[in-house]
């Protein structure tokens, strides 16, 4: 099957948001990443999207395991 | 020598004598490249040397911090970098230079938008305004606030291609950038629905592909850096999941607002160090909305949108940083514009300039100083 010469433009738009599509769902349902990464930034995310102001301790001690270059999480440089 | 040269001309002269007042004040801070580069400063020039991954050493979780900060900014920096220019003064040069563009472009947008025309006043005003001295310094504001009045002038001539390319480069600059997403798919609909009724059957996939095309190019920039963070950490959302870093969840903006207004801390206004009074970023958010409100009474509906919207996503999350981001608003800065005209006698005219330019001498010692409360 060939498509009409004048289609391409539509073939293209669909083809880019397939490939959008894809990323999102990936980005939404699958993510690759380490445990304390899940646990301290994307379970951390959901869990308490719905409540009004999470608090420090809600952050899970194996995210914040100390490693050779271990310095504090809560205060990171600052982001205007 | 045509009038955009000359207004050009004009731009650059006065920048230059802004330019060259900031170094002035920045002597005892230790000169105005290092001065300038404070807050998301930090975050840009080191991506632009470094690029992502670089901030590693700042959690044990891996290299996430800097997701944050969007990749258009960063790229541009290391573009001028090649020339030899320090991470920092690459930052400048591309700001100041794509602030030429902003007034500039700005400038038409008035043309098209406003009577009386007065576009030299117009360069002037954005170049004095209190808060304008943030699109002199090393942040996204110059190129955002460029590629929003350009994605306007394209959408206001018809060009739906080159005004997706340009939001796409939004979207590559802020999260944010997705906000004029629902002006190009209004754009496209009402071009869809007024061809489809005259367009022969055989014709249709065509004009289908002219509409749909434009849409699916305008997320790319965000889209590509979601694939890029994806192949990098495992995580294309990585940019909104570490602004928890930042304390910034959604809980809404009439929570947030509630919260501010009832902390009633103005005194921490002035404090050079600790955290921005709530209150004075609560008043700064109800101020942009009411401008927005006012926009809309206006019937400048598009402009009352850009400002609503442009305050109502940040503070959805959290409080912190609004008057950067109501007072470098384009629709901000032309509603403003359209009060401030309204003073019409020189010695009305000179007493507001005198004001605006001692008010940003004062807020750019206190960027100097990192004065986190006031921006």
């Amino acid at each position: 099957m060939t498509l009409p010469h004048r289609s391409w433009k539509l073939a293209l738009a669909c083809l880019i948001g397939a490939a959008q599509a894809a990323i999102l769902a990936v980005g939404l349902f699958h993510p690759s990443v380490s445990p304390g990464y899940r646990a301290y930034f994307i379970d951390h995310t959901i869990r308490h999207r719905t409540d009004w102001w999470p608090g420090p301790d809600i952050v899970p001690e194996t995210a914040l395991a100390p490693t050779s270059t271990t310095v504090n999480l809560a205060d990171p440089p600052p982001h205007g | 020598m045509n009038s955009r040269l000359r207004l050009l001309c004009l731009a650059v002269a006065a920048l230059c004598v802004r330019l060259f007042a900031y170094a002035w004040i920045a002597i005892p801070f230790g000169g105005f490249v290092k001065a300038a580069c404070v807050y998301d400063c930090v975050w840009y020039v080191r991506l632009g040397a470094e690029g992502y991954g670089s901030s590693g050493d700042w959690t044990p979780l891996g290299p996430v911090p800097n997701w944050a900060f969007f990749p258009l900014f960063p790229i541009l920096i290391r573009l001028v970098m090649q020339f030899g220019a320090s991470a920092q003064l690459a930052g400048l040069v591309v700001s100041n230079t794509l602030l030429l563009g902003f007034v500039m472009l700005g400038a038409e947008w008035l043309r098209r938008t406003r009577t009386p025309h007065s576009p030299a006043l117009w360069v002037l005003f954005v170049l004095l305004f209190p808060f304008g001295f943030i699109f002199s310094v090393p942040h996204t504001e110059s190129l955002f606030d460029v590629l929003m009045v350009a994605a306007l002038l394209a959408m206001a001539d018809r060009r739906r291609l080159l005004a997706a390319v340009i939001i796409a480069a939004m979207c590559a600059t802020r999260p944010n950038g997705v906000v004029m997403l629902p002006l190009l798919l209004l754009l496209n609909l009402r071009e869809l629905i007024a061809a489809w009724p005259i367009t022969p059957s055989a014709d249709r996939a065509a004009l289908l592909g002219e509409a749909l095309l434009p849409l699916v190019i305008a997320p790319l920039g965000l889209s590509l850096f979601m694939a890029y963070q994806y192949w990098y950490i495992g995580d294309a959302l990585a940019f909104n999941h570490v602004q928890l870093l930042w304390d910034r969840t959604w809980t809404g903006p009439l929570y947030q607002l509630s919260h501010a207004l009832h902390a009633w801390d103005w005194g921490r206004v002035l404090a050079i160090d600790g955290p921005a009074s709530e209150t004075y970023n609560a008043a700064w958010s109800l101020f942009g909305l009411a401008i927005a409100l006012w926009l809309a009474w206006q019937r400048r509906f598009t402009e009352a949108y850009l400002l609503a919207i442009g305050i109502l996503l940040p503070l959805s999350t959290a409080i912190h940083s609004m008057p950067r981001f109501v007072a470098t608003n384009p629709a901000f800065l032309f509603a403003m514009f359209d009060i401030a005209r309204k003073a019409k006698t020189p010695s009305a005219q000179i007493a507001l300039s005198g004001a605006f330019g001692l008010a940003q001498s004062a807020l750019m010692v206190g960027w100097y100083q990192s004065a986190n409360a006031l921006f």
